[in-house]
């Protein structure tokens, strides 16, 4: 029988709310900020069979990847394992994981005796041991450098803590306080996340519910089916680069087939490079995950989001490649590096196919900073994982987005008085940086400079980035966008340098335990996004006011625009520059403006 | 036609290759789909991957057991 849809919609929203409710309670009790300020976790809901049947708009890259996490833990766990009050850990890249800072914490929730489904959260520790403080280290060979793997093993048992588990955790961390603090906030969360399921079971009743979340699973199923339709059938190639792996200085290619049979997309990654030797291989749940970000990205936003509107996004990824990792080898950036290529890959593909819907590439990289070491005022231990943000891709009808975490994550920018507050570092700038989009009818955003002081006697940095030889691309004729970089002044320098000249990394973006010292300066450059048609044919209004609030230079207004620009007595106006003239959409000829 | 079988290497900790699906690649945690095929076993992670390899795989890449 079907249900009636106002009745589906108001069970869809009140399951999605309830995950809402388990970030809120996260983010307000964490104590790391990738947690609280930063929002790099989700939370979802699973039906007894391990079908997703509601998530928050949290962590995508995570989302994707909770449905293959929650999956395997399932399998080699066993249903009937699960009892009242257990909750269970795991963070195993090669079982259905991402990689290994997220940490994923499962918890069944009971009506009376019966099963109904699961609370799930998966949360970035910051800090799991490993060769590097903050986990990412940009050289690692084998995950064994990479930090602390945890197969599906039981946190709590009945409600009460596993010890054993919580000692190894502490242990093996370098800062076993903040670990203890973010996972007591998952648990929190899967604690809300029980609470308001059962309160929903005891008013709905559980058997309704099962049958109502499974036809709401059906109904995303067929909207996700209609909307693929809508793009035209055919085949749609497009191939990307990582720049380096950390381990040798060559590029790797990221290749897809993406194939639209009536209701249904298989991405096929076939032709894509073997794994690397450095970390930057994608594990196959990451892949799944950026996939789906592609496709949801060209979507109604609209469909709900469970385990149905998942099903007609079929991925293909071959074992010992570049996105679907073996063991041993590493694989810490695969979700923070090549997740972004990944679903950069996919759009490319499909704007072959909808122009219209697809946008030109972003910054595509997380720009993972890490650093560490002991507290001049405490004597603790101090480590943080900080990501910087980056320019969107203009997209056919609006420009870029300027700043904004990279589209596998929705993390929010950690602020500076959190960074200064609770690390001895000063931000001593933090700006958009001037010409990073990538000129277009519609300009990419703009990435950002950020310059640190380090205020420690001496502190540990690692990073890993990318784009910073290989630009974002530009679409419809649109230029790229601006490249990343990270290099330093050492106190007794009067220039800035890259890591490869002073310290000898092999390397420029990334490399890992590099000590700097007291005064020290690091600049941090993030990447901006492509742009999207021909820049002749921005208006020229616009172009002046870029260049009024400095998004772009007068320079680059002359050369990739055509515009240029006159100043007398404070005012500034723009003419055509002779070349802009041939273009066939052209502005109107003389605007004036107070500068 | 296929059945459902344990294949997968989950519980195995002294073994750390996994098994594969033979479409889509996906790790195999537990239980697999089997089918056999001209005395040849094809490991899948759900039924649907047995359409998939049938349709688009085999069309494109030939009946070969790519990996395990």
């Amino acid at each position: 029988m079907q249900t009636d849809s106002t009745e589906l919609t108001l069970l869809h929203n009140r399951l999605t709310s309830i995950c809402r409710e388990m970030g809120v309670a996260m983010m307000k009790t964490a104590y790391s900020p990738v947690f609280n300020e930063g929002f790099d976790f989700v939370c979802s809901l699973f039906d007894r069979e391990g079908r997703m049947i509601a998530q928050a708009e949290y962590n995508p890259s995570m989302l994707g990847a909770a449905i293959y996490t929650v999956e395997w833990m399932l399998n080699e766990i066993g249903v009937k394992c699960f009892r009242a009050g257990d909750v269970w850990v795991h963070n195993d890249p090669y079982r259905g994981g991402c990689h290994l800072p997220e940490h994923m914490l499962l918890k069944p929730v009971f009506q009376k005796d019966e099963l109904f489904g699961f609370a799930a959260t998966i949360g970035h520790i910051a800090e799991i041991g490993g060769k590097a403080v903050g986990a990412l280290a940009g050289d690692a060979t084998e995950i064994y450098q990479e930090g602390l793997r945890l197969p599906p093993v039981k946190l709590m048992d009945r409600g009460e803590h596993v010890m054993d588990i919580w000692k190894i955790l502490m242990t093996n961390h370098r800062t076993p306080k903040l670990t203890w603090g973010d996972l007591h906030a998952m648990l929190g969360s899967l604690h809300i996340g029980e609470a308001r399921l059962i309160e929903l079971l005891e008013a709905r009743g559980l058997s309704r519910t099962l049958d109502e979340t499974k036809e709401l699973m059906q109904r995303a199923e067929a909207w996700m089916r209609r909307e693929i339709e809508a793009i035209p059938d055919g085949e749609y190639r497009f191939e990307d680069w990582m720049e380096n792996d950390g381990i040798t200085d060559e590029p790797h290619r990221i290749q897809v087939a993406v194939s639209v049979r009536g209701g249904e997309i298989i991405a096929d990654f076939t032709g894509t490079d073997p794994q690397t030797r450095g970390p930057i291989n994608a594990t196959y749940a990451v892949t799944a995950a950026a996939t789906y970000n592609a496709v949801f990205h060209l979507t109604d936003p609209q469909v709900p989001r469970n385990a149905g509107c998942y099903r007609p996004i079929k991925i293909i990824a071959p074992p010992g490649t570049m996105v679907n990792v073996q063991h041993p080898a590493p694989e810490i950036g695969g979700n923070s590096e090549t997740h972004c290529r990944i679903i950069g890959v996919v759009m490319g593909a499909l704007v072959q196919a909808v122009p219209e819907r697809a946008a030109a590439a972003d910054g595509a990289t997380g720009c993972n900073f890490l650093f560490g070491g002991i507290q001049p005022d405490t004597g603790e231990f101090y480590a943080n994982y900080h990501f910087e943000n980056v320019g969107w891709g203009a997209a056919a009808n609006h420009d870029g987005n300027d700043a904004q975490c990279a589209p596998l994550a929705i993390s929010r920018n950690v602020p500076v008085e959190v960074f200064e507050t609770r690390y001895p570092i000063l931000v001593r700038s933090l700006r958009l940086l001037t010409d990073s989009g990538g000129a277009g009818l519609f300009r990419g955003g703009l990435g950002t400079e950020r310059i640190l002081e380090i205020r420690a006697p001496e502190m540990t940095v690692s990073a890993l980035f990318d784009r910073m030889r290989i630009p974002p691309w530009g679409l419809q004729g649109g230029s790229t966008g601006g490249t990343t970089s990270i290099s330093i002044r050492r106190a007794s320098d009067s220039e800035f340098r890259l890591f490869t000249d002073v310290f000898h990394t092999v390397s420029p973006s990334k490399f890992s335990n590099i000590i700097v010292r007291h005064g020290d300066l690091i600049r941090i450059v993030s990447s901006g996004g492509g742009g999207y048609g021909d820049p002749f044919h921005r208006p020229a209004g616009k172009v002046l006011d870029d260049v009024l609030d400095r998004y772009v230079s007068a320079q680059q207004a002359r050369n990739l625009y055509g515009v240029v620009l006159h100043e007398s007595e404070g005012t500034l106006s723009f003419d055509e520059a002779p070349s802009r003239r041939t273009a066939s959409d052209r502005s109107a000829a003389s605007v004036n403006l107070k500068t | 036609m296929g059945e459902w079988a344990d294949r997968g290497l989950a519980s195995d900790y002294f073994q750390q290759q996994n098994v594969h699906c033979s479409a889509c690649g996906k790790m195999i945690p537990r239980r697999a789909w089997v089918v056999m095929r001209d005395g040849k076993e094809l490991l899948f992670c759900e039924p649907d991957c047995e359409r998939i390899y049938d349709e688009y795989c085999v069309p494109r890449y030939g009946a070969t057991i790519r990996w395990r």
